[in-house]
């Protein structure tokens, strides 16, 4: 098989011919999917389809109202948006909670609390 | 339109190379890629369109009748018409309300500003316009008798926002007669996809935490906080630009084009004059090639020249006085590098040149960063102030803690400020040529790569909606 060099040549990028095929299929999928109006997540009325009339046109804000829309209603959104928080949580990897400590030369105290207190739970 | 957006990467873009690859021939691609990218400037700011098209209009016609004159005097004119057009739409979008400030304050009136906002892209075609009938003035290039094709070179959407300042030059046979094939794409998709990852992932990540510790109250930051912030600003800085020029480096590959590198691992340079050959490329050239070689370069009243050239340099920067502050900032390091340390450095030996010249240039660097970044000088006083004097901070974290606890982060940064990952990339497609299996292993590892990045990026994208570029006030 790998003799065969018009097969190799063929196959050969194979890069641009696998993204080019899922971009098609994310841009197809884009217009199928019916995605909803509402994000439980984020507690917000997702962008709805933006009505292009020549003013808003013109004025540049048709296109910001449909980048908005496409990115409110983006294929997959939620798989993504936890994906990315997965990934931020791995290069951060080792972040805890920061330790938190108050200038000695300030008398308040930190949200409210006694800071030795506030010490005591964090190390539990 | 910002690259670093899921409207460009999964409807423009694909709709573009689409129909871009299916298009017969170079005239047709030309014609189309010209629609696109003046879509793709209109989608954010329709109304300057007229600004980028009437600018190079009158570049058009300067070209046409500086080539057609006999007399070398009517050229000047006309050059001089043409630079003035140019600077002229520079001065007044960008600078009449600094100017216009800084008058009142020095003579105390009170003339209005305008209310203009900035044309994107302005900083940048009014540039390239500029090399074109400089160079048909010189005789480097013909003047291109297709009003079209001189927009399209204006315009193209890879470069017309933030890209490389491409001169005329560098593009003027491609436009007729380019390579386009497979190879050239697979190229440019790695280059953008890289790109893609600095500004959506990395760029972004830093970006968080300079406003964390740079906006606001300073004091709540401490001084542990103000250089973490500045670091942070150091790398967010270099990955957003860096990343805009891979990606439209990338993108003209993919349409044909050989846009000139802007970054060549700025970070790793030994002296500030070796910074500056390795930062913003593009602009130095620019103003090495258009303004001081003109004025005399190093031949006639050179401490002079560098300085006006800096001077603009950091103008160019933005419209503050800050931003001028920057540009004198590093005439003097160059000056006294060129004047008084170069000696100095040819007597150490190479090793410990290297490391010292590193670290200083890292260190003056980082400092004039806090220079452009701060364009209210009592925030820049307040902080230059808690960085050399240290004082606690008064809600705050621990910063050994804070960076330990992104070390993942932080060590994918320093890599990638590096040449290590290119190094990497290039030995092992030595290795990977010597047979078919191996060839094939190394377009699945290049696919896997890609692929990876682009998720990655897309993941993030998702993520966040409002995702400008640095650069992006030019």
């Amino acid at each position: 098989m790998f003799s065969n060099y018009y097969f190799y040549k063929k196959i050969a990028k194979l890069n641009i011919i696998i993204i080019s095929i899922l971009t098609i299929f994310l841009m197809i999928s884009t217009f199928i999917y019916k995605s909803k109006s509402f994000s439980k997540e984020e507690n917000r009325k997702l962008a709805e389809k933006p009505k292009a009339t020549v003013e808003n046109v013109f004025s540049g804000e048709y296109g910001k109202a449909y980048e908005d829309y496409f990115s409110d209603h983006f294929v997959f959104r939620d798989t993504f948006i936890n994906i990315s928080d997965k990934f931020e949580d791995f290069l951060l990897r080792f972040h805890k909670g920061d330790k938190i400590y108050v200038n000695e030369k300030s008398q308040e105290d930190f949200l409210g609390e006694n800071l030795e207190d506030h010490n005591k739970a964090e190390k539990k | 339109m910002v690259f670093s957006s899921l409207i460009f990467l999964y409807i423009f873009l694909p709709v573009c190379l689409i129909i871009y690859y299916l298009l017969p021939n170079i005239k047709l691609k030309n014609i189309h890629l010209l629609i696109m990218s003046l879509i793709f400037y209109a989608w954010g700011e329709p109304k300057w369109i007229i600004l980028m098209v009437g600018g190079t209009l009158v570049h058009y016609i300067g070209g046409l009748l500086i080539a057609r004159t006999k007399k070398k005097s009517f050229a000047k004119i006309i050059l001089a018409f043409c630079i003035f057009i140019s600077l002229g739409l520079l001065a007044v979008f960008k600078y009449y309300n600094f100017f216009i400030g800084e008058f009142n304050s020095i003579f105390n009136s009170s003339i209005s500003s305008l209310r203009l906002t900035l044309p994107i892209g302005i900083s940048f075609y009014t540039f390239q316009t500029i090399t074109y009938t400089v160079d048909v003035y010189r005789k480097k290039a013909e003047p291109q008798k297709s009003f079209l094709k001189l927009l399209l070179y204006v315009c193209m959407f890879p470069q017309l926002i933030a890209g490389p300042i491409v001169k005329y030059v560098d593009v003027e046979k491609a436009l007729d007669n380019r390579e386009i094939n497979l190879a050239k794409f697979s190229d440019g998709l790695i280059r953008f996809s890289i790109g893609l990852f600095k500004k959506a992932v990395l760029a972004n990540f830093f970006g968080k935490t300079v406003s964390e510790f740079l906006d606001g109250d300073l004091f709540a930051s401490g001084s542990a906080g103000i250089w973490i912030g500045l670091i942070a600003y150091a790398f967010q800085i270099y990955f957003d630009f860096s990343a805009y020029s891979d990606m439209a480096i990338g993108l003209g590959k993919i349409l044909g084009f050989d846009f000139p590198e802007n970054f060549n691992y700025p970070y790793e340079a030994t002296s500030i004059n070796e910074f500056w050959k390795k930062w913003h490329i593009s602009l130095t050239t620019f103003f090495r090639e258009y303004l001081y070689i003109p004025l005399g370069g190093n031949r006639k009243h050179h401490v002079f020249n560098l300085f006006i050239v800096w001077l603009l340099t950091g103008l160019w920067h933005g419209a503050a006085t800050n931003f001028i502050l920057w540009g004198l900032y590093y005439f003097v390091f160059i000056s006294l590098e060129k004047f008084f340390f170069s000696d100095i450095f040819k007597k150490v030996p190479g090793m410990i040149n290297h490391t010292i010249g590193r670290f200083y240039t890292l260190f003056v660097v980082l400092m004039g960063w806090l220079l452009f970044y701060f364009e209210d000088m009592s925030k820049l006083k307040t902080a230059l102030w808690l960085m050399f004097n240290q004082k606690e901070s008064t809600v705050f974290l621990d910063p050994s803690g804070y960076i330990l606890g992104r070390i993942f982060l932080i060590i994918l940064a320093v890599f990638a400020c590096t040449r290590i990952p290119a190094n990497i990339a290039k030995y092992s497609k030595n290795i990977f040529k010597k047979n078919k299996v191996l060839k094939m292993t190394n377009d699945v590892l290049n696919f896997v790569f890609v692929f990876a990045l682009l998720f990655i990026s897309t993941a993030c994208l998702v993520g966040t909606t409002y995702n400008p570029f640095l650069y992006f006030r030019f």
